[in-house]
This record gives C-alpha cells, structure tokens and sequence, in this order.
C-alpha cells in the first residue's frame, strides 16, 4: 500500500510540474489589466484620455444614436426600418424600455465614469514623462468631456445623478439620486469653468494655441461650449460674449467653398470634430444611405426638409446633403459607408455666428445688425441670398430656419425647438412631457436611489 | 470540390479493401474438430468474440468475426459457448457441426453501467442514469451526436433551433438551472472532457454552431446520461447540469477482424413553406392603412399611374421569392470501419465522410473524421491504450435568421409587387433587405473547425481489485471563419470586405484515479476510487479584416487596401480531488457516497474552492422473503441527495476589475474600464434529491422506472443590471435561486417474443417544473424583452402586452390595461407563456419479423409556447414602410361590427407596435420523428462477397407532425446564442422532412 501511495504521489507530482499547477489557478488576464494598474503613469493617462474620446464617439453616444435620437425626435428624419425601438423616437412615442434609451444613457456615464478616473487619479500620478502642461491639459480636457456629458443628460433628460468619483466597486454611487436640471447645468458650468481655467494657464496667454486639431477638446472647444450652454440658459450677454471669442480668436473659421465643411474631414469649421477610423467607425452612414450603396435606409430625411435643402432659394450649396437612388430620397451627410470615418460634429463655427445671432436679438439690448450679418455669413457661404429684413421675430424665424439647414441631422433641432419653446408649434406634439425622455427603465429597477417617482413626468 | 470527393472515397474504399484482404487471411485451426457458427437471437446477427470452452477442459476459442469456431473436441463431449449479455449453452458434440443460437440474457440486473469514473453493476446503482440505445439510432442523418438523444432519454430535453446543417442546439436534462452560467450538460467523450461552445465569432442573426459536429455519430458504442446528483456529483463543479458520457467503439479481445461499412444517402425538404399574401392584395392593404390615417384618397399610395402612384392594386404584378431560396437537400454518408483484437491488443479504426445540404439555399456541412481506439495489455498487469479522434468539418453558412441580409429573410420580407430584377438586369433590392438571388450566389461566409480529440492511459493492477489508471487528454479545438462580401451584396459595399477570423480553444487534462473493488465473503462488496484532475483550457483569438478590394475576383485580405486586425487571449483552470465509495450487502442493500473539491481560477483567493458530496442507497425489494410470491422479478427502491456546481459559461475573471485596450483615438491607443469585479464571487450550487423506483415483471418483458426528483439551485452566477451611472452596465454576482421538479417514467415492454417475430414498445415522459425562487431584479432577455426572468415565475417566460380583444367598435386592440391607470404602459406588461414544455417524451416501437426490422419513434412535447416574430414584422399593420404581409392580415378590422382580433391597419397608437399576446402561439407538437424499414440479406447470399451481414435499410424522419402552431415548424429558436431564450420563431430554417436509403454491410 505504501508503494501505492508513493506512486501515486510520484504521478501527481508529474503532473503538477507539467501543468505547473501554482499557475493553474492564479491565471492572469491577458487581453485586458487589472484596473489598479491601469492608470498610474502618463502613457496610461493619455491612453485613458484617448479612451474617453473613444467611448465619446461610441455608436451608443455620438457615432450614432445620441444626434439619432435627436434628429429622429424632431422632424428632420423619419424612421422607415425596422427597428421600432427607432420609431418610437420619430412618433415622439418612447418607451422606458426602449433599448436605446438605455444604451445612450449608459454610455454617457461611461464617458463621465472615465472622466472621473481622470480627474481623481492623474493629480497624483508621479511620473517625469507627465509634465505639469501635459497634466493640466488632461485634466482640462477632462473637464471638459465631463461637461459636455452631464450637458447632453441635461438637455435630453433634464436632471442627471451626479457622480464625480470613479467608481472602483460595486458598492460606490449608493445615495446619488436625480438632481434637478438647474443642478446639473450647475455642474456643467463648474466643469467647464476648470477646464478654462486649467486651458488657458496651459496656452499662457497664447490665444487659441490649445486648439491644434478639431479632433480634441481645446480652449476654444470650451468657449463654444460655454457658448451653446449660455444659449440654453438664455443667458444672451454671456452666450454672445463667448461665441464673440471663438470667432474672434480666428483659429477655426468659415471653410469656403460649403461643400469643403461636409467633404473634408477635420477641417478649420470645426472647433471639436470626432475623427473615425475605419477600425472603430461611425455607423450613420449605414443608417442613412440606401442599400444601393450599402446603408439600411433606416431612415429618411423629412420631406420639409428635404425640399428645403433641394430648393436653390433656401438650401443652396446645402442640396448635396439630400441623394437619390431611383425613386428613393436619402439623406448623405453621413455618407462614408466603405470607410465608416464619417466625422461626428459637435462643435462647429458657423453655429457659434448662429448663436451669436440669436444672442444679440435676444438680449436686452438688441443688436439687430450684427445678428443679420452673422445669419448672412452662413448663408452667403451656403450660396443663398443674403437677408434683409431687420425685425426681431423676423430675424428669429431666420435663424431658426438657418440652424435647420446649416446644422440638419447633426441632432440640434430637437434641443433648439423645445429650448426657445416652438415644439409644440413646430412639430405638432401636445404633451410638453415628451419634451423629456424617460430615464431607463433597467435603471429604474436596478438604482435603490432611483424610484417610480424619479421617473420623467408622463413615463 | 467534386473531384476531391471522390477521389478521397476512392482512397477511403481501396484502404478498406486493403483492410479486408489482410484481416480475412487469419486462418484458423486445422485438424479433427468441430465447427459450426454461433449466431444470436437479434435479427440472426453473428456473435463474434463468443468463448467456447471443451467443458472440463482448459481448452478453448473464441468465434471469429462471423461467428464461427472451430475446436478439436471428441463426440460425446460438451461444449460450453458463452459471451457477455448472452446466456451460456451447452451442447453435446455430436458430428462435426454445431451451430448454436446464443439468447439474449434477459436478466439485465446484472447489467453493467457506466458511471462517472468506472463503471457500476446494475443492481447497486442508486443514482439515476439513462442508457440510450444507439443501436437503434444507427443512420439517423444527424450531423452530431447530442441529436441521438432526443426522446431517448426520459427528462432530457433536446431542441435544435433550426434546420440549418450542423447548426446549434439546446439540451437540457431535468430542466435549466442557471441565468448566466451554462444550462448545458458536461459532454465526457472516453474520458476527456470537451468543449461544447461554439468558437464562431460570426454574428449571423443568432445562429450557433454546433461543435459536437465535430464528431462522428457512428463512431459511437453508447450513450448515458447523468442525470442527478449522485451520479454527477463526482463531475464536482462541472455537473450541475447532467453529464453525458460518450463511449466509443473500440475492438474486443480474441474477437477475429471485422470490417463494416456503413452509407446512406438522403433528400430533405422543407415540410411546408411560408405563403404572403400576392401584390394585389398587399396594396389594397397599404391604400387602407394610409385611409386609415387620415391620407386623402387622391394621394393614396397605389392610384392611377396616370395620377403620380403606382397603379392600381389590381394592375400590381406578384414576384414570388420563397421557392427560389429552398431546395432539396441531399446528405451523404459513408462510414468505414475495422475492429478486432488479438490476445493482447484490441483495436477499432474508423474513417467517414458526412455531407449534409440545407434545405435553405446555399448552406451546407460537411465532415471527414476518423478515429484511432487501440488497448494493449503490456504485461497481465499493465494496460496502456489510446482513444483519438480527428475531424476537420466546413460549413457554408448563410445569415439566416434575425439578419436582414438573411436569405429566408430577403425572399420572406420583401413586398411582394416590387421586382425581382431592376430593368436593367442588375439585382433589385429593397428596403434594409438584401436581393435573394444575389445572396443565394454570392454569399461567401465560410467555417473550417478543426477538431482532435485524444486520451492516453496506462492501467496498472496493483493487486486483484486495485488498479491505478493515469490519462493524459487533449482537446484541441480550433474554428476559422472566413467571410468575404462582394458587391453584389450589400454588406459588401462599395468595394467589398472580407475577415479571417481564428479562435482556438486548447484543453488539457491530467487525471489519476485508484480503483479498489472487493468481496468480502458473498455478502459485502466495496468499491473505492480516489483520483484528481488537473485541468488548462486556454483560448486564442486572431482576426484580420480587410475593406476596398480592387474588384470581386481578389478574396484574400491581402488583396484589400484597408487592413485591421486583432488578437486576444484568455486561460482558466481547474485542479480537483475525488473519491466515492459504494458498499453492497447481499446484492441487496447498497449505500454510496462520493466527495469532490474543485479549485477555479475564476475565483478570488478564498473563495476558489467548492465542495460537492453526495449520498446515496438502494434496496432491491424482490430478493426480500416477503416479496417472493409478488408478480415482479424486480423491485427496487432507490434515494439520494448531493450537490453540484457550476461555474461553466462564465467570462475567466469575474472577480476582478479590468480595463480594456482597443478604444483607441486617431489610431493612438486607448483604454477604457471593461468589466467590475466581484472579489466575494463564488460557485452556483446545485442540491438534489432523487427517489426512484424500477419494477419488472412477466419474466423481465416489462421494466418501468420511475423517478421523482427536486433541484434546488441557489447563489445563482448572474450578470445583475449595476446603475447606468457607476459607469458600468453589470456585474457578476451570486444572487438569485431557481428550483426544478420533475418526474420521469420510462416503460420497455417487450410485447412478442418469438423466434422470427420480435415486438417491442420503449416509452418515456417527464414533467419539469421551473421556478424563479429568488431574483432582487428582473432581467429580460432578446429583442424588445420578449423574454423575462423574475421571481415567482419560470425562467423562458414571454413578457408582453394582453391583447385582451379588438374592439368591433373602433377597430382598436385593447390590452390588459393591468394597473388601471386608463394608459397602457411598461406596467402593463405581464408574464404569459412559456417557451419550455410542461411535458415531453417519446414513444418507440420495434418490430423484426424474420429478416425485416421495423422502427417509429415518436417524440412529443406539450406546453411550450412560441413567440412567432416573423408574425409579429408581417402583420405589421401598415407600421413597416418595407416589408409585406402574411394572410392573416386579410383578417383584419376593416368596420364597425367586425369581430376579428387583427386590430384595424394603421401606423398609429398601438395596434401594430406593442410586443402583443397576439403573437404567442402554442407550441406543442406530436412528430414522427423517425420511421425505419430494415432487411437483412440472407447470409448465403452475400457469402461469396465476404460480406458476413448485409442490412439494407429506407428511412424517413420528420413524416409527420400534429401541431397547432401556425408557423413552419414548431421545434424552433431564433436566439440559440442565448441560453436564456426558447422558442422564439424568427425566420429560422424549419426541421427538413428526409427521406434516404442505406446500407450497413460487416465483413
């Protein structure tokens, strides 16, 4: 029996070196990182920086269904496809299920859950490669993405939960339920008031010097921002003033001929422009176009719209955005299907001057000229005759008319209609609780400090 | 492709040859002796291997491959003939011939049975384990061998979720016990554990692939399933869910050679198609949804060409799509095999050749496999043996399914008035929906799964009764898909793309077990094993993609301009000690128990090892005193209880938190948070209890076995919903517990028995009954949660919208508006249906008279319901802009008085958008799943051949089916990648209707 057992153990200890059984068990992962080592050093804050802008341009958040549920909302597209969950959008129908209401929220907050590892580890990093400049420019654009997340929850939503912590377990976020809209557009201002600060301590005086590419946040990034912010809370001084410094700074300008805006790529109209590869693409084009060139024509543009653009008086230039394939009319903003690097615009100049415009009818003060010129220098771009007229309803209609067009499918519309309180007038839609979606159901049912009556009015 | 089939069956056929010439030639003792041949009482087949002793003698042989001996031996001596399952005879000599007809021994108590680690004589086994009968099975056209069990094997549900060749399936025994972990059976093939999980990385619309294709179904000795915790608890973690044993062929000792070859060819349709309505009443259906809202006539979409619209609905021409996509499917098999043994060594080599077509154009499996078993005993102690298997199977495969470039859905969907071709000749497509034709010819999405499948033991005999057994196993799995879209396709625009993606999944195991059996006395007898595993599974990704090919003729990715790839690795593994000790006292009462203990890598320290113990014991009533003038042979009462685990399906590191690579900006990298972990993350456990009951009576021609058995799964692993706002969309955790209970009954009669007339009767049913016990959250699966899992009911429930009636009033479908709050809302949503049945089993008969043999078996489940989704896009009401309508929508409200529950046609409110009760069908079916008509050539015919048995046979399967279900074939599954969903019908590929012819001849 003894010889058995001594066998026996000869055999397992065969096999333990062979398997080397320590290894067995305590496997490391391979493809990913155990996140406790992932961002301790300044190659892993730049590769988180760049994470950020990746989850940014997700197809969950800007590569598609954040400007898609925006422009499906309103009336410059309607939903023809299959996806009824889509639909719904365009018949101003949601449900708290709706599959894409879920994705889109939760891709905001992994945007904003990236951020915040950002904002809470990159001070305390400790590494020469992490200059003081490269730091606070994380950091600024940090800020800055977070901003631009908790304002687009804040448009679409309203009130957002507020978590500014990274979260490391599954116990963290306990006790962060909804805050009011006015408390989430007051954590966009603070975002986007760091992200000056530490910008503009990075370009030291240098106007404008943190905006070498459209692809990534820069100081004039922030301005804009802060620019389209100031319009929604209807703060004219400000949003002039802001809109007043991007154009001023002369670092992104009309791009001539228009067509250059849409064919071009990265190019000086846009202040902040996600770049595509086609190893991790934008998925619009295979929405928009026809199966003729590949796309799924999940939807089409509106037919106001469409004969807007084709018409040479209103749309001009702007005509290119609308194709046809036999009898169909498809919308080719987004229309590089093969490459899938169709840009995703979220900030460009010609809609700071529309800003600007509105600003200055707006504010106390009314500064009817400058308003007309800033219209007329999108639509003599565009090739349409220069306005005339000089009367604030008048001038507002225009620029309304004007943002529609300049900035069609890019998801301003919805936002714009419900902001200056033409929804209902516009599109047709008697319960202003659809001005709101609804907060996820999964939510909902999986946040203890979410309940039914956190839910949106009317869900 | 052709060429190289033939010539590959030429080489398969000359091999055999080669074969037969060799193994014909052992000849045999010469000199005064007697001869004869040694048959049995099944259909007259030869017995090989049968023992033939001179009676008092140590003199003695064994019959060859056809049954014959020949022994020198005396007149007036007795010779004594016996062989395993047989009862022996003893026979006189008297003149030079003695054949001998050899019964089956109908006392099968002493059958032996293979359990998990050994095997266990009949009589002492207190666990439940269902043998199938695989003899009966033989060329059934399954492409693999899970398939085999459907009805066979009372409680094991099997479903395929379509008629694709070689596609995926569903088994479950004795009902789903996890969320997130694996519901599927551990597969244990000679030994070696194996991989059951499809490696496809292709998103074809839900579709898997089966990877037990890789396997050769003939090869195939026997089959049992693993059903409760005794049997399975010594598969410790890894058993939760039953475990099929599969053994394999391999020669017997002293048994000659014997080749066979096996073949049939068969044709397969699909047993009904989809109908549409025609063009003509498709745009009458369009012009009324548009009235419907509001439209003016004089802008209705089908007018007058001459007004601006597309003609009147009656000028509309008809394009039909549907036939053009399905065919007949031939499948073709040809298996060769030789078996024998020597003294020393036994040995079975076996090479095939499977092809199966779909009936839905241009899919297609095909296999060649060949298998290696080989055992030689070194010395009267030491055996050392081989078991290998190697197949290399291809697949085309379409997208099929949820898939809009999907052939069935390309030829279903699309509006029937709309052409086929554009005027100048080129494709038509339509709406999201790719051109059928252009598809069917076009498509180029290839599979190449490459499977071995090895074990090597040596046995070593310690002393009588304890042996040590070490095995070495390997199974290496490596699947390669390789797709390539053209222009002609739309995913392939505008310059084309192609992929190469390869994933292998490696699995290595070492096991030792110690064996000791012994009687003490004739009253006490006792097995012991003791053993442990270590096992490695490592998996492999790498995928190339390519995009702007310079013109459909270059394939390859080198050919493209834009090239992208990716690697990924991952690895876990497990290391195990197990025991089991069983006890029989007076081959009456026996007591058994079994521990095992598993460490896995998936677990945080701490919490890495489960331990899973099991009990058991029986008592066989009819060898009590009292039971003698009972009108049984048999009764025996059985009970036990254990726990198993599970931690299969699982991503390999749950516990941790891990950021990812690959979200990368501008072609600079990026990372980004991918998963959050749950360091307190542990084993899903599984308690089970069995209490059983076999009986036999009129001379053992009746056998019933009876089993009550109660699943209690508790510490559920599941993916729990986290708040959007951590940044994160779930984590794994241990929550939640779900309860099966069910019972099983198996009756085996055997109604006639006589020389030349055979008749006999298997049947089985079971009952499973499901319950979320526990679930904090509820989590609803598939598209527009069709499916939801919560607590209080079962899981495979359909979550919908009562459609209660259509008012005869307005036309509109009213809904169970559920919380009376005058709105119809999420919170009306409720639990109806369920796609798991309440009962199923099967019903087989045999008959043989004289050299005819006759089988049907039918299988039946009742209770399942079907959510018919093509239903729900074709009666769509007017809300789809691009796709037609199904007849049914001719039922719909047209005015006030109707009653009908088709809601009036309109794109608005929620007649047509609401995932509705109108869709739920029953999905019980009665099938003739298989119907068998064999003949046996008489032996002095086909002699002169060599050819020792001929077995000419026709079947047919899927003849027949009683179902109310309304779509092609209710034994569906749109969404077999996901284990959470059951019928699910959503233009799957039905069940082929087969016939085919085959022959089986041994040599």
């Amino acid at each position: 029996m003894k010889n058995i057992l001594t066998s026996y153990k000869t055999f397992v200890l065969a096999a333990a070196v062979l398997f080397s059984s320590c290894d067995l068990l305590e496997p490391d992962p391979a493809t990913e990182v155990l996140s406790s080592t992932a961002l301790v050093d300044a190659r892993g804050a730049q590769a988180a920086l760049l994470g950020t802008y990746s989850e940014l341009q997700s197809n969950n958040y800007y590569g598609l269904d954040y400007p898609a549920l925006s422009y499906l909302s309103s009336d410059e597209a309607e939903s023809i496809g299959s996806f009824d969950f889509y639909r719904q959008f365009d018949r101003n129908g949601i449900q708290s299920e709706n599959s894409s209401i879920l994705s889109t929220w939760r891709q905001i907050y992994r945007v904003i859950n990236l951020a915040n590892n950002l904002i809470a580890k990159v001070p305390a990093i400790k590494d020469p490669a992490l200059t003081e400049n490269l730091r606070k420019s994380t950091l600024a654009e940090a800020h800055f993405l977070r901003g631009l997340a908790y304002f687009d929850i804040a448009r679409a939503w309203g009130g957002a939960q507020l978590v500014l912590t990274p979260t490391e377990s599954k116990l963290d976020g306990q006790g962060i339920g909804r805050s009011t809209k006015a408390e989430t557009y007051a954590q966009v201002l603070s975002d986007l008031n760091q992200a000056e600060q530490l910008f503009t301590a990075v370009e030291n005086g240098a106007v404008g010097a943190s905006y070498t590419t459209p692809a990534r946040a820069s100081l004039l990034a922030v301005w804009a921002l802060k620019a389209r912010f100031y319009l929604y809370q209807e703060n004219w001084t400000e949003a002039e003033n802001y809109a007043t410094k991007v154009i001023d700074a002369k670092k992104a300008q009309l791009v001539y001929p228009y067509e250059q805006t849409i064919q071009g790529l990265l190019t000086p109209e846009s202040i902040l422009e996600l770049a595509y590869t086609t190893a991790n693409g934008n998925s619009h084009a295979s929405y928009w176009l026809p199966s003729s060139s590949g796309g799924r024509l999940e939807w089409i543009p509106g037919q106001t719209i469409t004969s807007e653009l084709r018409n040479p008086a209103v749309g001009g230039a702007r005509s290119i955005l609308i194709g046809t394939s036999g009898t169909i009319v498809y919308g080719k903003k987004y229309f590089r299907n093969g490459t899938s690097d169709d840009p995703a615009f979220l900030l460009r100049i010609s809609e700071q001057y529309l800003i600007r415009a509105e600003a200055r009818v707006k504010k106390a003060a009314p500064n009817l000229v400058g308003a007309l010129a800033d219209v007329n220098a999108i639509r003599e771009r565009a090739r349409v005759e220069k306005l005339t007229l000089l009367n604030a309803p008048g001038l507002l209609l225009a620029i309304e008319q004007e943002r529609k067009l300049e900035l069609a499918f890019e998801g301003h519309r919805w936002f714009d209609l419900i902001r200056t309180g033409r929804a209902q007038a516009v599109l047709g839609i008697t319960d202003p609780n659809k001005f709101l979606y609804p907060i996820p159901n999964a939510d909902i049912v999986a946040d203890p400090d979410l309940g039914p009556e956190d839910q949106n009015p009317g869900y | 492709m052709q060429t190289y089939i033939s010539s590959t069956l030429k080489s398969l056929v000359s091999l055999g040859v080669l074969l037969a010439i060799l193994l014909t030639h052992a000849a045999f003792a010469q000199g005064q002796s007697v001869s004869g041949q040694v048959s049995g009482t099944k259909g007259n087949e030869a017995l090989a291997g049968v023992s033939v002793v001179l009676k008092g003698t140590t003199s003695g042989t064994f019959t060859n491959a056809e049954g014959r001996y020949s022994i020198p031996a005396k007149q007036g001596q007795t010779l004594v003939f016996s062989s395993i399952g047989c009862t022996s005879a003893e026979i006189v000599v008297n003149g030079t011939t003695v054949n001998v007809v050899l019964k089956e021994d109908t006392k099968s108590l002493d059958e032996i049975v293979v359990v998990g680690y050994g095997t266990q004589s009949q009589r002492a086994v207190s666990s439940s384990v269902s043998t199938v009968n695989v003899e009966d099975l033989r060329g059934l056209p399954v492409t693999s061998p899970d398939q085999l069990i459907q009805g066979k094997a009372a409680g094991v549900q099997i479903s395929s979720a379509s008629g694709a060749p070689g596609g995926g399936i569903s088994v479950s025994v004795r009902g789903a016990t996890s969320i997130n972990a694996s519901n599927s059976p551990l597969y244990v093939i000679d030994g070696v554990f194996i991989n059951n999980q499809s490696l496809s990385n292709l998103g074809l619309g839900g579709q898997t692939f089966n990877p037990l294709a890789d396997l050769n179904p003939a090869d195939i000795e026997s089959i049992q399933v693993l059903k409760d915790a005794n049997a399975t608890a010594i598969y410790g973690s890894r058993g939760a869910n039953g475990v099929v044993l599969i053994t394999t062929k391999r020669g017997k000792l002293n048994a000659g050679s014997k080749i066979s070859f096996q073949t049939y060819f068969g044709w397969a349709k699909a047993p009904k198609l989809y109908e549409t309505v025609n063009a003509q009443q498709e745009a009458e259906l369009i012009n009324e949804a548009f009235l419907n809202d509001g439209g003016a006539f004089a802008a209705r979409p089908f007018r007058p060409k001459a007004e601006g619209g597309r003609g009147l609905p009656e000028e509309q021409t008809t394009y039909s799509r549907i036939p053009d996509v399905f065919q007949t499917a031939k499948t073709q098999s040809y298996d060769l095999s030789a078996s024998g043994g020597s003294d020393k060594s036994r040995y079975f080599i076996g090479g095939s050749y499977f092809s199966q077509e779909g009936i839905v154009k241009p899919a297609q499996f095909e296999r060649f496999s060949g298998r290696f078993n080989f055992d030689h005993n070194l010395s009267e102690k030491l055996t050392v043996g081989i078991s290998a298997s190697g197949a290399y199977s291809h697949r085309n495969v379409s997208r099929n399914d949820n898939s809009a470039q999907g052939v069935i859905n390309s030829s279903l969907y699309v509006q029937t008035f709309l052409p086929v071709f554009n005027e100048d000749g080129s494709y038509a497509r339509h709406s999201i929906f790719d051109n059928h034709l252009a598809l069917i010819e076009n498509l180029n999405i290839q599979g190449h799964s490459n499977r071995l499948i090895g074990n090597l033991y040596a046995e070593y005999e310690i002393l009588p009764g304890l042996s040590f057994k070490s095995s070495w196993s390997l199974d290496y799995n490596s699947y390669i898909d390789k797709v390539y879209n053209n222009t002609q396709i739309s995913v392939g625009l505008p310059a084309g793309n192609g992929s190469n993606t390869q994933s292998s999944l490696v699995t290595l195991i070492n096991e030792q077990v110690l064996t000791y059996n012994k009687a003490l006395g004739d009253d006490h007898r006792l097995n012991l094993i003791l053993g442990n595993t270590l096992q490695s599974t490592k998996y492999n990704f790498l995928t190339l993609s390519g995009q702007k090919f310079p013109s459909d003729n270059f394939q390859e990715i080198a050919s493209s301009s834009i090239q992208t790839g990716s690697t990924s690795s991952s690895q876990n593994g497990l290391v195990s000690f197990f025991g089991r000790a069983s006890y029989t006292f007076r081959d009456k009462y026996s007591l058994d128990g079994s521990l095992r203990a598993d460490g896995s890598s998936k677990f945080a320290a701490g919490n890495k090892w489960g331990y899973f113990p099991s009990v058991g014991a029986s008592w066989i009533v009819s060898e009590e005193a009292f039971a003698k003038d009972l009108p049984f042979d048999q009764i025996k009462l059985r009970a036990n209880i254990g726990l198993s685990g599970n931690q299969n399906g699982i991503s390999d590191f749950p516990s941790q938190s891990l950021w990812r690579a690959g979200r990368n900006y501008q072609n600079n990298p990026g990372i980004s948070p991918s998963q959050l972990g749950n360091p307190d993350l542990t084993w899903e456990t599984t308690r089970q209890w069995n209490v059983g009951l076999d009986l036999a009576f009129l001379q053992n021609r009746i056998k019933v076995e009876a089993n009550y058995y109660s699943k209690y799964t508790k510490d559920l692993l599941i993916q729990v919903p986290v708040p959007s706002k951590l940044g994160y969309s779930s984590v794994y955790e241990n929550l939640g517990e779900v309860s099966n209970k069910g019972v099983e009954l198996s009756i085996s009669s055997v109604n006639i028995q006589k020389d030349d007339f055979q008749w006999s009767t298997d049947f089985n049913i079971a009952r499973n009954k499901n319950r979320i016990e526990k679930l904090p959250t509820p989590i609803t699966a598939h598209s527009r949660d069709w499916v939801r899992m919560e607590q209080g009911n079962s899981l495979f429930a359909f979550w919908v919208y009562d459609q209660l009636y259509v008012d005869p009033q307005t036309g509109d479908a009213v809904y169970d508006d559920v919380d009376k709050n005058g709105t119809i809302t999420t919170a009306d949503r409720k639990i109806l249906g369920n796609g798991a049945p309440d009962f199923f089993g099967s019903l087989n008969n045999t008959v043989r008279f004289k050299r005819f043999d006759l089988g049907a078996l039918l299988y039946f489940q009742a209770g399942n319901d079907i959510i018919n989704l093509n239903r729900f896009f074709m009666e769509h009401g007017g809300t789809q802009s691009g796709i037609t309508f199904f007849p049914n929508q001719l039922n719909r409200w047209q005015k006030p008085g109707d009653i009908t529950d088709v809601p009036r046609l309109t794109k608005r409110g929620n007649n047509y958008t609401l995932p509705s009760s109108r869709y739920l069908e029953d999905g019980s079916f009665l099938r003739l799943r298989s119907i068998t008509l064999g003949y046996n050539v008489p032996t002095e015919l086909v002699n002169r051949f060599k050819i020792s048995n001929l077995r000419l046979y026709a079947l047919a399967t899927n003849l027949w089916t009683l179902t109310n279900y309304s779509g092609l074939d209710p034994e569906v599954n749109v969404a077999a990648n996901n284990q959470n969903v059951l019928g699910i019908d959503h233009a799957v590929v039905p069940q082929p209707r087969s016939f085919q012819i085959g022959a089986n001849v041994t040599f």
